[in-house]
């Protein structure tokens, strides 16, 4: 192991050093004042928007199998009805391409609404319309057997298929995310992180190969690493968590197997903050194995299982 | 200039093979690589009068950490934790390069998990203790130690020394320590 670490130092660190050039040097500079100098109304912004995101998601039961067209909604009022959504006013800070895109949403498209002071949300476009293809490519790899996890996914309106939404939203979106992406301005960079977002359906697991998958419907799928199934050599297999720690809620996942073959009871996953959360239980995707869900912040830093059924 | 300038290029100056080597290991291209350790040193001099007494480097390798992370969470409600949504990322984005125009390294850290990929750099590139990396990153110490484990076990084909071929002897073989994936103690 000392050899395989040895080798992999000296690759990591063989490189030709390149200088720092000095007309980089004073472009750091210049956009580093301008950042101090604007700093203070940015992080407004941005501060919203994270709170919104974190604050997204609700957590609801185990659903099914396969990919069903979502449950039409509870009607929602246009702006006209309610121009201030719930009560939640637009930023004065926000860029003004993005503050006019956003009101134009508010007052076109039925079902939108302000969900913090920077952004807005989109219902799931195949509520209005079912025949509607999903966003996207729609679950890239819908490996075999699926479950539903209960946790909304979001996704900004480009990744969806073409007529999900009015061109004009679509490009209007667009051009303020290649605006942001290009600007080198990080505060823009968050703000096409989600300021306009649309509700794409909620997570779910697959399992394929011996190892899960986690499907978002955006065409993007994530490998959930617990492992080799096949070669179980302990009571808990691995925890997984779907977002960096420390960044807010995140999709906790445990898998748990056991070697006698008893069953879980109950699972309580303990945050980094030390809250600790009931999660979801499913022992039908994976023989053998118990999965174990739950929103949680910071990552899973521990978790309890008690023995039973569920 | 001011005083405070000329620290500050002083710090860019040394900092910046660096932070860009670490970036290019974390993403993979070049160029965004450039604008990570950029965007990195720009908000470090906008906090310098803060942080140039502390730990600058530290600070800008923070920051750079999380600005990798907040690349990956760029418009998805969640961000992927396997190395398949990277590559579907970048293959999508406008500055993908090819496999081919990378490091071997880098080709190989390719196959790791974002997590894994991010504690590999930190622990082995920056030389960061394992607890400091568990620190920075929020998360249990045996959870770095963990994914690093299974960083090195996918990574040891790859990194396999290529034998002499002035020697008759064959190179003695990787200790294989076990699969270290689907295991954790707690």
């Amino acid at each position: 192991m000392t050899d395989l670490v040895e080798r992999l130092e000296r690759e990591l660190h063989a490189d030709s050093p390149t200088p720092l050039e000095p007309r980089r040097l004073a472009d750091i500079r210049r956009a580093g004042r301008r950042r101090r100098t604007g700093h203070r109304l940015a992080v407004t912004g941005a501060s919203a928007l994270a709170v919104a995101v974190l604050v997204g998601g609700p957590f609801l039961v185990l659903g099914g199998e396969g990919t069903p067209v979502p449950a039409p909604a509870a009607p929602s009022p246009t702006a006209a009805e309610d121009p201030d959504g719930d009560g939640v006013q637009a930023s004065p800070d926000l860029p003004e391409d993005l503050a006019a895109l956003q009101e134009r949403i508010l007052a076109e498209v039925p079902g939108a609404v302000r969900t913090s002071p920077t952004q807005v949300d989109l219902p799931d476009p195949r509520v209005a319309n079912p025949d509607l293809e999903p966003p996207a490519t729609g679950y890239s790899e819908e490996a075999g057997r699926s479950i539903g996890l209960g946790v909304a996914n979001h996704s900004t309106p480009d990744t969806f298929a073409p007529g999900a939404f009015p061109d004009w939203l679509v490009q209007g979106w667009r051009d303020f995310a290649d605006r942001a992406e290009t600007s080198g301005d990080p505060d823009l960079t968050a703000l096409a992180d989600g300021a306009v977002r649309a509700e794409a359906g909620e997570l779910r697991l697959a399992s394929s190969g011996g190892s899960l998958l986690l499907l978002e419907r955006d065409g993007l799928s994530t490998r959930v690493d617990v492992g080799d199934l096949a070669d179980l050599s302990g009571r808990v297999l691995d925890t997984s968590s779907a977002e960096p720690p420390g960044r807010g809620p995140a999709l906790g996942l445990v898998a748990i197997a056991t070697r006698d073959g008893s069953s879980v009871g109950s699972v309580t996953l303990v945050d980094g903050s030390g809250a600790r959360v009931e999660a979801n239980l499913d022992d039908t995707l994976l023989p053998g194995v118990t999965l174990a869900w739950a929103e949680v912040r910071g990552g899973v830093e521990s978790f309890e299982f008690a023995a039973g059924s569920y | 200039m001011s005083d405070k300038d000329a620290d500050f290029d002083e710090f860019a100056a040394g900092a910046w093979p660096r932070l860009r080597r670490s970036a290019y290991l974390l993403c993979g291209d070049a160029h965004l690589a450039e604008d990570l350790a950029q965007t990195a040193l720009v908000r470090t001099y906008a906090a310098w009068g803060r942080v140039r007494r502390a730990d600058a480097h530290a600070y800008a390798r923070r920051t750079l950490v999380n600005l990798n992370i907040d690349r990956h969470r760029r418009r998805l409600g969640v961000t992927e934790v396997g190395g398949d949504a990277l590559l579907g990322a970048e293959a999508a984005g406008p500055a993908a390069d090819t496999v081919a125009d990378r490091d071997e390294v880098v080709r190989l850290l390719a196959d790791l998990s974002v997590k894994e990929r991010r504690i590999v750099v930190m622990r082995h590139y920056y030389d960061l203790p394992e607890a400091q990396v568990a620190a920075e990153l929020g998360v249990a110490r045996g959870t770095v130690r963990s994914t690093l484990s299974r960083a090195l076990a996918k990574l040891r084909d790859g990194l396999a020394p290529a034998p002499d071929p002035l020697s008759d002897t064959v190179p003695d073989p990787v200790p294989d320590s076990g699969r270290t994936t689907g295991r954790t103690t707690r």
